[in-house]
């Protein structure tokens, strides 16, 4: 399904939308070239999840995680937040090795991972999700969300 | 006093050996091995996994006893040592594990004290390493002081009111400078990494031939935002295209972004300088190596702060290293007893200053 992003306002109440259907133990990729918007979506989704911290760039360290307040977040068994990003990897084989899936595979835990088409094997997880980002012109984007 | 230093906190794995007598540096060795840099990806840093750190850090203990004593003896070096260091966070939990982990059980076994080290405070003391062949570098009444933190990682400004007093005023809100440098770099299709290949290809370029934005350059708070500079000089690539050919367009381009973020950096760390008064300005981190970050932020000090000093790190202290984690761990030992090496662990959120 593709859905028209016009501008940030847009963007957050997407993030805001998809966070309410979110359930502890679920994957989302993102994919999309640099700048597409990855990270903003993340920070709108945070703070949807009631996250307190500020979120930033997970690039250079390639993993932080977040603890969720939202009452409503832990209705759908929400207590964690994982923001991965597989920008610096080359072989996928190195998130594995330092203990990612342990974090992917907390039933209470959600898992966001930027540049997911670095790590293909994520996709073979039943609660999977992928968006992809597109860029229309300006400040426009098209998010095109995988069916779940 | 001497000094073992143990730095991992991400992609660098890193020890130092460090003697302090009276004010003076008698004696600093540090050994560093970095991550083999692929270039595949514009960026890529492979073998990140905390056991290439393992695999690494007894190697490197046995390079640094063998520089300090000309033998790889580690009791002998253990006797030597009079604490021990490394760094706790903030970083990659795996990663940090591994140098904390070295650390306290080499401060178990040499029954020495030991200190865990907050790696942005290494960085901000990556100051007090004099340069090779020196032996001190002046750092008396530098208080209040503000150190800019930028690296691929972070982006900070911190009062330092003294040794270990730490109000962090401001930080990135999304990407890094360094980050930044390496991400349009890589727009640009100028390689990794992003910081010296765009001073390089900007060199010769015009840096006000492009007005790219200067995210929140006027804002009243002291944070910073990089991330619109990614989607500014992607737009400006794509309605561009034909000219990118051109080599005097790429230099003027690279030119003009890094005139984009060095002009944010620079404008708000001598505004909150002044604004707080500080008596020294210091940088630190891997993007204090940029040329033109230096220059431009001596001279705008010396127009507007005249009175305020500027200290700038040694290049070879700038990227991450162990020396920067020993000086701090000296400070630290001045004014408190160590960390109890059973209890003490790794925290990567750990945020210096707030
Ligand atoms: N409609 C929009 N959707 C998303 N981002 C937008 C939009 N309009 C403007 N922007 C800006 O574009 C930039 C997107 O940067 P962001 O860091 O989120 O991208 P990213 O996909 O995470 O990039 P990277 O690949 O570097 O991780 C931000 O500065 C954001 O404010
Ligand atoms: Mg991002």
């Amino acid at each position: 399904m593709k859905i028209a992003i016009n501008n940030l306002d847009d963007l957050r109440k997407f993030a805001v939308d998809f966070a309410l259907r979110l359930r502890g133990g679920d994957v989302v990729g993102l994919i999309g070239d640099l700048g597409a918007g990855k990270t903003t979506f993340v920070q709108f989704l945070a703070a949807a999840l009631g996250v307190q911290e500020e979120v930033k760039s997970p690039t250079f360290v390639l993993v932080r995680e977040y603890i969720a307040t939202e009452p409503t977040a832990f209705e759908r068994n929400i207590r964690k937040l994982v923001h991965a990003d597989a920008y610096r990897l080359e072989d996928e084989d190195e998130l594995w090795a330092i203990g990612f899936a342990d974090l992917v595979d907390d039933a209470e835990t959600v898992t966001v991972v930027e540049w997911a088409d670095r790590l293909p094997a994520l996709k073979d997880r039943s609660t999977y999700h992928e968006l992809r980002f597109e860029f229309d012109i300006g400040e426009k984007r098209i998010i095109d969300s995988s069916e779940r | 006093m001497r000094i073992i230093g143990i730095e991992s906190s991400c992609d660098d794995s890193a020890v130092a050996y460090l003697d302090i007598e009276g004010d003076q540096v008698v004696r600093l060795e540090h050994v560093v091995a970095s991550q083999i840099i692929h270039h595949q990806f514009g960026g890529v840093v492979p073998e990140v996994a905390a056991r290439e750190h393992s695999a690494k850090m007894p190697r490197l203990l046995d390079e640094l006893a063998q520089r300090v004593m000309g033998e790889e003896n580690g009791p002998r070096l253990g006797k030597l040592t009079d604490l021990i260091c490394a760094t706790a966070g903030p970083g990659l939990a795996t990663s940090l594990r591994v140098g904390l982990d070295t650390g306290r059980a080499l401060a178990a076994a040499w029954s020495k004290p030991f200190y865990a080290i907050n790696h942005i405070e290494g960085h901000v003391y990556s100051n007090w390493l004099p340069g090779l062949g020196q032996t001190t570098k002046i750092m008396n009444e530098i208080f209040p002081a503000l150190a800019l933190v930028v690296s691929g990682g972070h982006t900070e400004l911190l009062l330092m009111r003294d040794h270990g007093d730490y109000e962090l005023l401001g930080a990135t809100l999304d990407d890094a400078a360094g980050e930044a440098f390496d991400k349009t770099a890589k727009l640009m299709g100028l390689g990794y990494p992003g910081g010296p290949k765009i001073s390089q290809a900007g060199a010769s370029g015009n840096s006000r031939a492009i007005d790219f934005p200067r995210p929140m350059i006027n804002s009243n708070n002291h944070n910073f935002s990089f991330s619109g500079l990614k989607t500014a000089v992607r737009y400006f690539i794509e309605q561009n295209k034909e000219q990118l050919a051109g080599s005097d367009f790429t230099s003027d381009l690279a030119a003009s972004v890094e005139q984009a973020i060095v002009d944010v950096l620079v404008t708000k760390t001598v505004r909150v300088a002044i604004e707080s008064g500080v008596q020294t300005v210091l940088l630190a981190g891997g993007v204090a190596a940029n040329r033109k970050l230096r220059e431009s932020l001596r001279e705008a000090l010396a127009v507007e702060a005249p009175d305020v000093a500027f200290v700038e790190p040694e290049l070879i202290y700038c990227t991450d290293n162990a020396a920067m984690v020993a000086m701090a761990g000296y400070w630290q030992a001045q004014r408190r007893a160590g960390d109890d090496w059973r209890k003490v662990e790794i925290d990567p959120n750990w945020e210096l200053g707030r």
